[in-house]
């Protein structure tokens, strides 16, 4: 074999088809050792589908893969594996109930199962020094929050020994500080022998650690680089950010142009339920002191919230500060131990999630949780509850028309979409049921800030159109452009209430999300 | 060697039995895709519907074939207070719980039916069951072409709730999400009931069909069970229509096993072709290729 000749990775013509999709069109990449590269691009440009082909768990439709020379095309995952293809993924999948000591001891076994007892320990010890996972050797996954568990995933894909390293949007989900500190493991992990390819979203990152970077649109590579030279690109950027990039928009869209209702939007009010006459007596939701937790852990503490009819109201807080415990509460996933939970004046607590959703409560659920055996329309279908079949077919037609894209591929699988155009469906599905108040849940997650704008758009006219909103949210700017009040969660409780304008400016937020990180 | 008439009837026969066996096998298929549970009373219902049949017929003299809507829906109605007391307590306790429960119901039944029926192997006694229907030198009993049709009708219509029908989406969506589609509304334990209803009702039918065309004991149904849980992997899980044609190719193959082997070993042929598809095809042959 001859190394500084041939590619440690060399992607030929690879092409992926779903159906009558092209994922991926006639891709080619060479990585040489001691590289890090970048690949970015908007959602459903193939980005995954790309790593999950070298990975893979993707069979290319053509194309061939070679690994120094060898084609390693149609090898399973797991050979890949153990020839030097280690990758990471979007969500951390650890082993939940091993500790992070024995996570890695997998990985190292499985690659060379005589290792010496002591040699696979002091190679451990190394991995879990370099990666800052030492002090929570002995502590079981679980236990880790989202940033442990990324380093963690990390930690073990190195533990194969990998000469391709492939990291899969390592940065999704995690606040400034947190980036910073991946930034600087993954720079302490670089190796001259080893190839790393990040396929990554928060654009910190490929700018901080790759020095070239590819650029793919619609499955077809659009450009390759230098990573300054991309990022400074006219192209590039009108394709990835939109005109102007995403935080200028949204800091320069004043409020009341923001909430000025889409052109055209005629058949809204077939998803917003009506006003009820009582509406401005009692607040639609109100919860007095709600506790709950999952059997012993104990994740909010004395909550009381109040949300009136046709309000927006977002709930910010860092990494398990409990944000998606308070909306599993509401909607009924789990029970409060303790509190009072009130739909429009309705004593709600304990009730099935069902039965809140029949009371017109709607979650936009954190991860889509989109039903693959069901096609679009059916998704959206399954919301609408207790409805005759016109009625279900006008608010068919509402979602459309907020988001066409979902009528061309309505008889389509459910995630046969893009990330975001399936969350584009999972949003129109919790409008379906025609609901009083709807919990939309880390919209924004993962996804590309064009993306995002359109999802914050049909956020705001939702709301111009007098929908009641809660909006949970790790992207503070975009939840305080749109909010009327603001919620942070701090530990299980409110740490700081009050007005869009007033919490952006307070340092107290900043402190709360840093201090909660660390 | 045998002559053509004789491989030809095998051949048709296994494909009609196997047919009825597809009905069978749905039963525990939609239970197992919608509750995640292996239905281990499954057999059992099924020789309760071969016993429900029998005394309908003793009873009332009307053919319980004629009658097989009302038994159905006789049997599917024991399902639900097995479900609500025994199994919806349970969902929260892991997959076990339900599943030696279910085990413990097996037994129960099956030494309740010996305690009233006595041990004896029975048989529902129709005139048409022993008829052969000929067509050249090819015969076939006419029960199984009755059974086959019947079955194949009820697995359509089956099919046709599930793809079609609201309560088919819902179904569908408990089964992917159960979570998640409680939060949009649905029902689930609802519809958990219905379809452990339903499954049981699959049983039964087939046990009335079992009934008149073959003979049954109170120990008859663990046979069924394990045949049908081979058809379940055959199909592919969640596919209905695949259910059907895994039924008929075990059926198939058991009548080439029994022709060939002699017919103590059509089991044998069955649980072979079981164990192959769990090692080289363990989402099913037929599981459906979705874009």
């Amino acid at each position: 074999m001859n190394a500084a000749t041939v590619p440690l990775l060399e992607v030929t013509g690879l092409v992926k088809r779903y159906g009558g999709v092209v994922a991926i069109d006639h891709v080619d990449l060479q990585l040489w050792p001691g590289t890090i590269t970048g690949v970015i691009g908007p959602n459903g440009a193939g980005k995954s589908t790309l790593i999950g082909m070298i990975g893979g768990a993707v069979t290319p439709s053509a194309g061939v893969i070679r690994l120094a020379g060898r084609d390693i095309s149609r090898r399973p995952a797991s050979e890949r594996a153990r020839a030097g293809i280690g990758r990471t993924y979007q969500i951390p999948r650890p082993f939940l109930d091993m500790t992070v000591a024995e996570n890695l001891e997998v990985a190292q076994y499985s690659i060379a199962p005589f290792i010496g007892a002591g040699l696979a320990k002091t190679e451990r010890l190394n991995l879990l020094q370099l990666t800052g996972l030492l002090d929570v050797a002995e502590v079981p996954a679980r236990a880790l929050p989202l940033l442990k568990r990324k380093r963690l995933e990390v930690a073990r894909a190195l533990a194969l020994k990998p000469r391709v390293l492939l990291l899969d949007e390592v940065g999704a989900g995690l606040i400034d500080s947190e980036v910073t500190e991946l930034i600087a493991l993954i720079q302490a992990v670089a190796d001259p022998h080893v190839a790393i390819i990040i396929v990554e979203h928060v654009l910190r990152v490929v700018r901080a650690c790759c020095a070239r970077s590819m650029v793919l649109n619609f499955g077809k590579k659009l450009i390759e680089g230098p990573t300054a030279e991309i990022l400074a690109h006219d192209e590039v950027a009108s394709v990835y950010l939109g005109t102007g990039g995403a935080r200028q928009s949204v800091q320069a869209a004043p409020k009341d142009e923001a909430a000025a209702p889409q052109q055209g939007l005629n058949l809204l009010s077939w998803l917003i339920a009506p006003k009820p006459p009582e509406a401005a007596s009692r607040p639609l939701l109100e919860l007095q002191g709600i506790c709950a937790g999952y059997g012993q852990a104990r994740v909010l503490k004395d909550i009381n919230l109040q949300v009136q009819q046709g309000e927006a109201i977002a709930i910010l807080g860092a990494n398990g500060a409990g944000k998606t415990t308070l909306a599993r509460t509401i909607t009924g996933a789990i029970a409060p131990t303790a509190g009072v939970l009130r739909i429009a004046g309705d004593d709600a607590a304990g009730r099935a999630a069902h039965e809140i959703s029949g009371l017109g409560i709607a979650h936009c659920m954190e991860g889509r949780r989109i039903f693959p055996t069901l096609s679009v329309r059916e998704n959206l279908l399954v919301a609408a509850r207790q409805v005759d079949h016109a009625t279900a077919q006008q608010r068919l037609a509402a979602v459309y028309e907020l988001f066409p894209i979902l009528a061309e591929r309505a008889a389509q699988g459910g995630t046969s979409l893009s990330g975001g155009q399936q969350q584009m469906l999972a949003i129109g599905r919790a409008l379906m049921a025609r609901p009083r108040l709807v919990i939309f849940d880390e919209v924004s997650l993962g996804l590309a800030p064009i993306i995002m704008d359109r999802l914050y758009e049909a956020l705001a006219t939702l709301k111009a159109a007098g929908m009641t909103l809660i909006i949970i949210e790790q992207d503070v700017d975009r939840a305080l452009a749109l909010a009327d009040r603001v919620y942070v969660l701090e530990h299980g409780t409110f740490g700081l209430v009050g007005d869009p304008r007033d919490i952006a400016d307070d340092p107290r937020l900043r402190h709360i999300y840093i201090g909660t990180a660390d | 060697m045998p002559d053509f008439g004789t491989v030809a009837s095998a051949i048709i026969s296994g494909l009609l039995l196997g047919g009825m066996m597809g009905l069978i096998a749905l039963g525990l298929s939609i239970v197992l895709g919608v509750m995640r549970l292996v239905n281990l009373a499954h057999g059992v219902f099924l020789v309760m519907g071969a016993y429900a049949g029998l005394y309908f017929l003793k009873y009332t003299g009307i053919d319980p074939l004629l009658a097989l809507p009302l038994l159905a829906l006789g049997i599917a109605a024991l399902a639900l207070p097995l479900y609500r007391y025994l199994l919806a307590p349970l969902a929260h306790r892991g997959p076990e719980a339900q599943l030696m429960t279910m085990f413990a119901v097996a037994i129960i039944l099956q030494n309740l039916f010996v305690f009233t029926f006595s041990a004896d192997t029975r048989s529902i006694e129709r005139s048409y069951a022993t008829l052969p229907l000929s067509l050249g030198t090819v015969t076939v009993p006419l029960i199984y072409v009755i059974g086959f049709a019947i079955a194949v009708a009820l697995i359509l219509a089956i099919h046709g709730l599930i793809a079609h029908t609201g309560f088919g989406r819902d179904l569908r969506a408990s089964a992917a999400d159960p979570a998640a589609a409680a939060t949009l509304g649905v029902n689930v334990q609802r519809v958990q009931m219905l379809t452990f209803a339903l499954g049981t009702a699959c049983a039964g039918v087939g046990g009335i069909l079992i009934g008149v065309a073959f003979q049954f004991s109170p120990s008859s149904g663990g046979a069924y069970l394990l045949n049908s849980l081979a058809i379940v992997v055959l199909g592919g899980l969640g596919n209905v229509l695949g259910t059907l044609a895994g039924g008929m190719i075990l059926g198939l193959l058991q009548s080439l096993g029994g022709l060939t082997l002699g017919d103590g070993y059509r089991d044998i042929v069955g649980m072979a072709l079981f164990l192959l598809v769990l090692v080289f095809r363990p989402e099913g042959f037929l599981a459906a290729r979705r874009a």
